[in-house]
């Protein structure tokens, strides 16, 4: 770990040279924080040099994919080797925590003969002090990167000139052992030959980098500046890409020249395809072109956006295309990547791009992409930007279709306001069945569509037709490939079936849901807590007490994520859980639930069915004495937090993921370890792992 | 009636098992009591109050309450039922660790523009 310019990526390049064995690379950037996409990355970088097993490139593919898993199916592939070096460039550039425990997966299952080596601005906060103990880490950091006296002397050397020990000492003074000014100061030095004067300039200047930055420019030609300058607008620079953007030829052959010769241009992975500008002199040089040129900016960036999106590189045209600050066109690529990207799990990085819009101000000028982007918040529990970006939404004109020319602006906003519930059951219908008719089959949203007209109109009571109404539904999203649509629909016909006796029914409903909920891997998505909700109370119900709990504890784990952003989801699951919590006579766990379900209530009344509901079981539950508080008591505050104990964060490191103070940290997880009947972290850890409250 | 003069006369006279039969009842059993388990506990929230106890110790007693029926509107009120009695810094002191106990994490609303949302946000 050190500061910009020691030679780390050197440093590495070379031991991975050295390494007796196969290497692969990997240079981190700010868009590697979405954990789907490190993934997928990491899973590349090991195919190129060791048999990966299809399943890891199933589950990267597969529907709203779990990323434990598969960052364990990583480790696991390690675990048979032998003699291999993974090297992680830029590690700093990871700030997602979840992008950390994949990390820390990998150094955990890495056998002896697998050597991980990364490097960065700052350590990663990864559990080392287990390794270090053990012996197996080694750690190199800017003392040990900094030139000493003979080393700078031998550098000098190897440049072609000679100074005496006094001088070298005193560059090794003013550069404080910073390998880069001094290779600077060498060849300026074999250039004019008069060591004193320099080594002086060279003390004189406030910030070594500047100098640098001089000494660097002033040894190009005026049309290779002009290309450094513009190219550092770039990313990942490919030959193509900087042809295109910068609207000139030959670009891979100067790049390569440039990564040969200086130190500006550095290759991001071992084939030598794609290179970024020194961190260093990113910024100089942009701050060069913003001087020289600064209509070129936007004009650059478009140009790198329009080139991505036509060479398969979406994610980056997105990002080119805001950058260049031009919101109708990221409007478009945005929408345009919504469903797949959800479906793929991406939703760090959409959650990125839809902040984008809100932080520039665009979405007041962006209504369709407010609409989509409130749908996405409820989708995953974010009430609060929900219902912001729903204000948005309304207050804005958007007409016409989203970009698959298929979905009616109108017809989203309808669904929009259907789903978020905000005035009551009876208005929710209205608007699904004013939805329905703008949203025409051809549309993705369809499925969707269809499934809220019948869970609203089964909250308003007539179950009858809300069951034939979920049945297209179900067929339509079966065909589109809409799992969570899906299963939520057949979850709602398992209830109505349930409750007019049709228990067989009910049964072979719940078990397409569930089939669907494990087949698509989208262990995550907050809507499968309602579906083994409602499982796990037909199951209870059948006398299979062992599964039942399995699949309860499958529901709570997800519970805290499915808020009053879908309320008639979020009030239906809480009360299925509380009536399971009923046949085992868990009085503390039941009135758990019911006091989400009030809150949740008192937010959003008018919930139809749903009041009365939540009043009877009120009633059965006063009749229950009160036993023991244990995992089933514990608040969706707390199970947020267990997740997170499991990871090696300290509480005040806990405290700022989830921006509460360290204190309530402490506070919570108390809490839990008393409802879970231990008195550690660990314990608390292994045992809600053994009842099934963390993911696998 | 009849047993519980029995059990007072006992205390009196500090019947040694009578009392280490009271002290050994746990925070969950109950005999057929008169006051419900709701009630018990919110009492016995007050004296863990009043005796200044640690905060594990309240929260502990607030989840067999809430547990056992009483809302946060419950718990609130047991600090103030024993206010005038316990006195003004106890109960300053507890207010922190009951507020954490019912949810309601003090330390961020004081730091929030906006105190009004009592659910923590989980937008997070």
């Amino acid at each position: 770990m050190a500061p910009p310019g020691y030679g780390k990526s050197t440093l590495l390049r070379q031991w991975a040279r050295r390494h007796t064995g196969t290497s692969t690379w990997l240079t981190l950037d700010v868009n590697d924080n979405d954990p789907v996409l490190l993934l997928s990355y990491l899973t590349a970088a090991f195919d190129r040099i060791l048999p990966v097993d299809p399943d890891v490139f199933r589950q990267l593919t597969a529907p709203l994919p779990s990323v434990r898993v598969i960052a364990s199916m990583l480790g696991a592939v390690l675990m048979a080797q032998d003699r291999v070096a993974l090297v992680l460039d830029d590690v700093h550039m990871l700030e997602n925590p979840d992008c950390h425990d994949i990390i820390g997966t990998l150094i955990e299952h890495a056998p002896p003969g697998v050597q991980i080596a990364t490097a960065g601005r700052r350590p990663l906060p990864l559990p080392v002090q287990r390794i270090r103990a053990e012996g197996r880490i080694v750690e190199v950091g800017p003392d040990e990167l900094a030139l000493d006296q003979h080393e700078a002397a031998a550098l000098l050397h190897g440049v072609g000139v000679e100074l005496t020990e006094s001088q070298v000492h005193e560059l090794v003074g003013v550069t404080e052992g910073w390998a880069v000014p001094i290779y600077l100061a060498a060849r300026s030095l074999k250039a004019r030959g008069n060591a004193a004067v320099d080594i002086a300039k060279l003390a004189e200047h406030r910030h070594v980098a500047a100098y640098v930055w001089a000494e660097l420019l002033s040894a190009q030609s005026d049309e290779t500046v002009e290309f450094l300058t513009r190219s550092s607008l770039l990313e990942q620079m490919s030959g193509a890409l900087c042809d295109a953007a910068l609207v000139t030829t030959g670009s891979a052959a100067r790049l390569e020249a440039l990564a040969e010769s200086n130190l500006l241009v550095v290759p991001l992975d071992d084939r030598r395809k794609l290179y970024r500008y020194h961190q260093m002199f990113r910024g100089l040089l942009r701050a060069e072109l913003a001087l020289r040129d600064p209509d070129l900016l936007p004009q650059i960036r478009r140009r790198a956006g329009t080139w991505c999106e036509a060479n398969g590189l979406p994610d980056a045209a997105v990002g080119y295309t805001m950058a260049a600050g031009d919101a109708d066109h990221a409007a478009q690529l945005v929408l345009r990547r919504v469903l797949p990207m959800y479906r793929a799990g991406r939703i760090v990085t959409l959650r990125r791009w839809f902040d984008w819009f809100d932080d520039h101000g665009h979405m007041n000028s962006h209504p369709t992409v407010a609409v989509v982007g409130a749908w996405l918040s409820a989708l995953v529990g974010h009430a609060a930007t929900a219902e912001r970006w729903a204000d948005v939404a309304e207050r804005g004109a958007g007409q016409g279709q989203l970009p698959d020319g298929h979905t009616s602006i109108a017809g989203l906003r309808a669904l929009l306001r259907a789903g978020l519930c905000r005035h009551g059951v009876e208005q929710m219908l209205a608007d699904a069945e004013h939805a329905e008719q703008l949203i025409t089959p051809a549309s993705s949203w369809r499925a969707l569509t269809l499934a809220l007209v019948g869970i609203s109109r089964m909250l308003t009571g007539d179950t009858g037709r809300a069951d034939e109404e979920l049945a297209q539904a179900i067929d339509i999203a079966g065909d589109d490939g809409a799992l969570p649509t899906a299963s939520v629909a057949l979850g709602q016909r398992a209830l109505i079936a349930f409750d007019r006796g049709e228990h067989d029914e009910a049964r072979s409903l719940i078990a397409r849901a569930c089939a669907m909920v494990d087949e698509g891997r989208s262990q995550e998505a907050p809507t499968n807590a309602f579906v083994l909700a409602v499982a796990a109370r037909i199951t209870r119900h059948e006398g299979d007490v062992a599964q039942a709990e399995q699949l309860l504890a499958g529901a709570q784990r997800l519970r805290p994520a499915l808020t009053y952003a879908l309320p008639f989801l979020a009030v239906q699951t809480r009360l299925e859980l509380i009536r399971v919590l009923l046949a085992a006579a868990d009085a503390a766990g039941a009135r758990t639930m019911l006091r989400e379900a009030d809150a949740i209530l008192r937010r959003r009344p008018l919930l139809g069915i749903l009041g009365e509901q939540a009043d009877e079981l009120r009633a059965q539950i006063a009749r229950i004495p009160v036993g023991a508080i244990g995992a089933s008591a514990l608040t969706g505050a707390e199970l947020r937090l267990l997740p997170l104990l499991r990871t090696h964060r300290t509480f005040r490191e806990i405290g700022e993921r989830l921006y509460v103070s360290p204190h309530t940290v402490k506070t919570q997880a108390i809490s839990i370890y008393r409802k879970l009947g231990v008195s550690s972290r660990g314990g608390a850890v292994e045992r809600a792992a053994e009842l099934g409250l963390l993911s696998p | 009636m009849d047993e519980r003069e029995d059990m007072l006369r006992s205390l009196v006279l500090h019947d040694d098992s009578v009392v280490a039969s009271v002290l050994a009842m746990g925070v969950n059993t109950w005999d057929p009591s008169a006051i419900d388990a709701k009630t018990s506990a919110l009492v016995r929230l007050g004296a863990l109050i009043a005796l200044d106890a640690p905060v594990v110790s309240y929260q502990s007693c607030i989840a067999v309450a809430l547990a056992a029926g009483a809302s946060a509107d419950d718990i609130v009120d047991t600090l103030m039922a024993v206010a005038p009695i316990a006195g003004g810094v106890r109960v300053v002191a507890a207010a922190p660790a009951l507020a954490l106990a019912i949810g309601y994490d003090i330390d961020a609303a004081l730091e929030a523009h906006d105190t009004t949302t009592a659910i923590p946000d989980e937008d997070r």
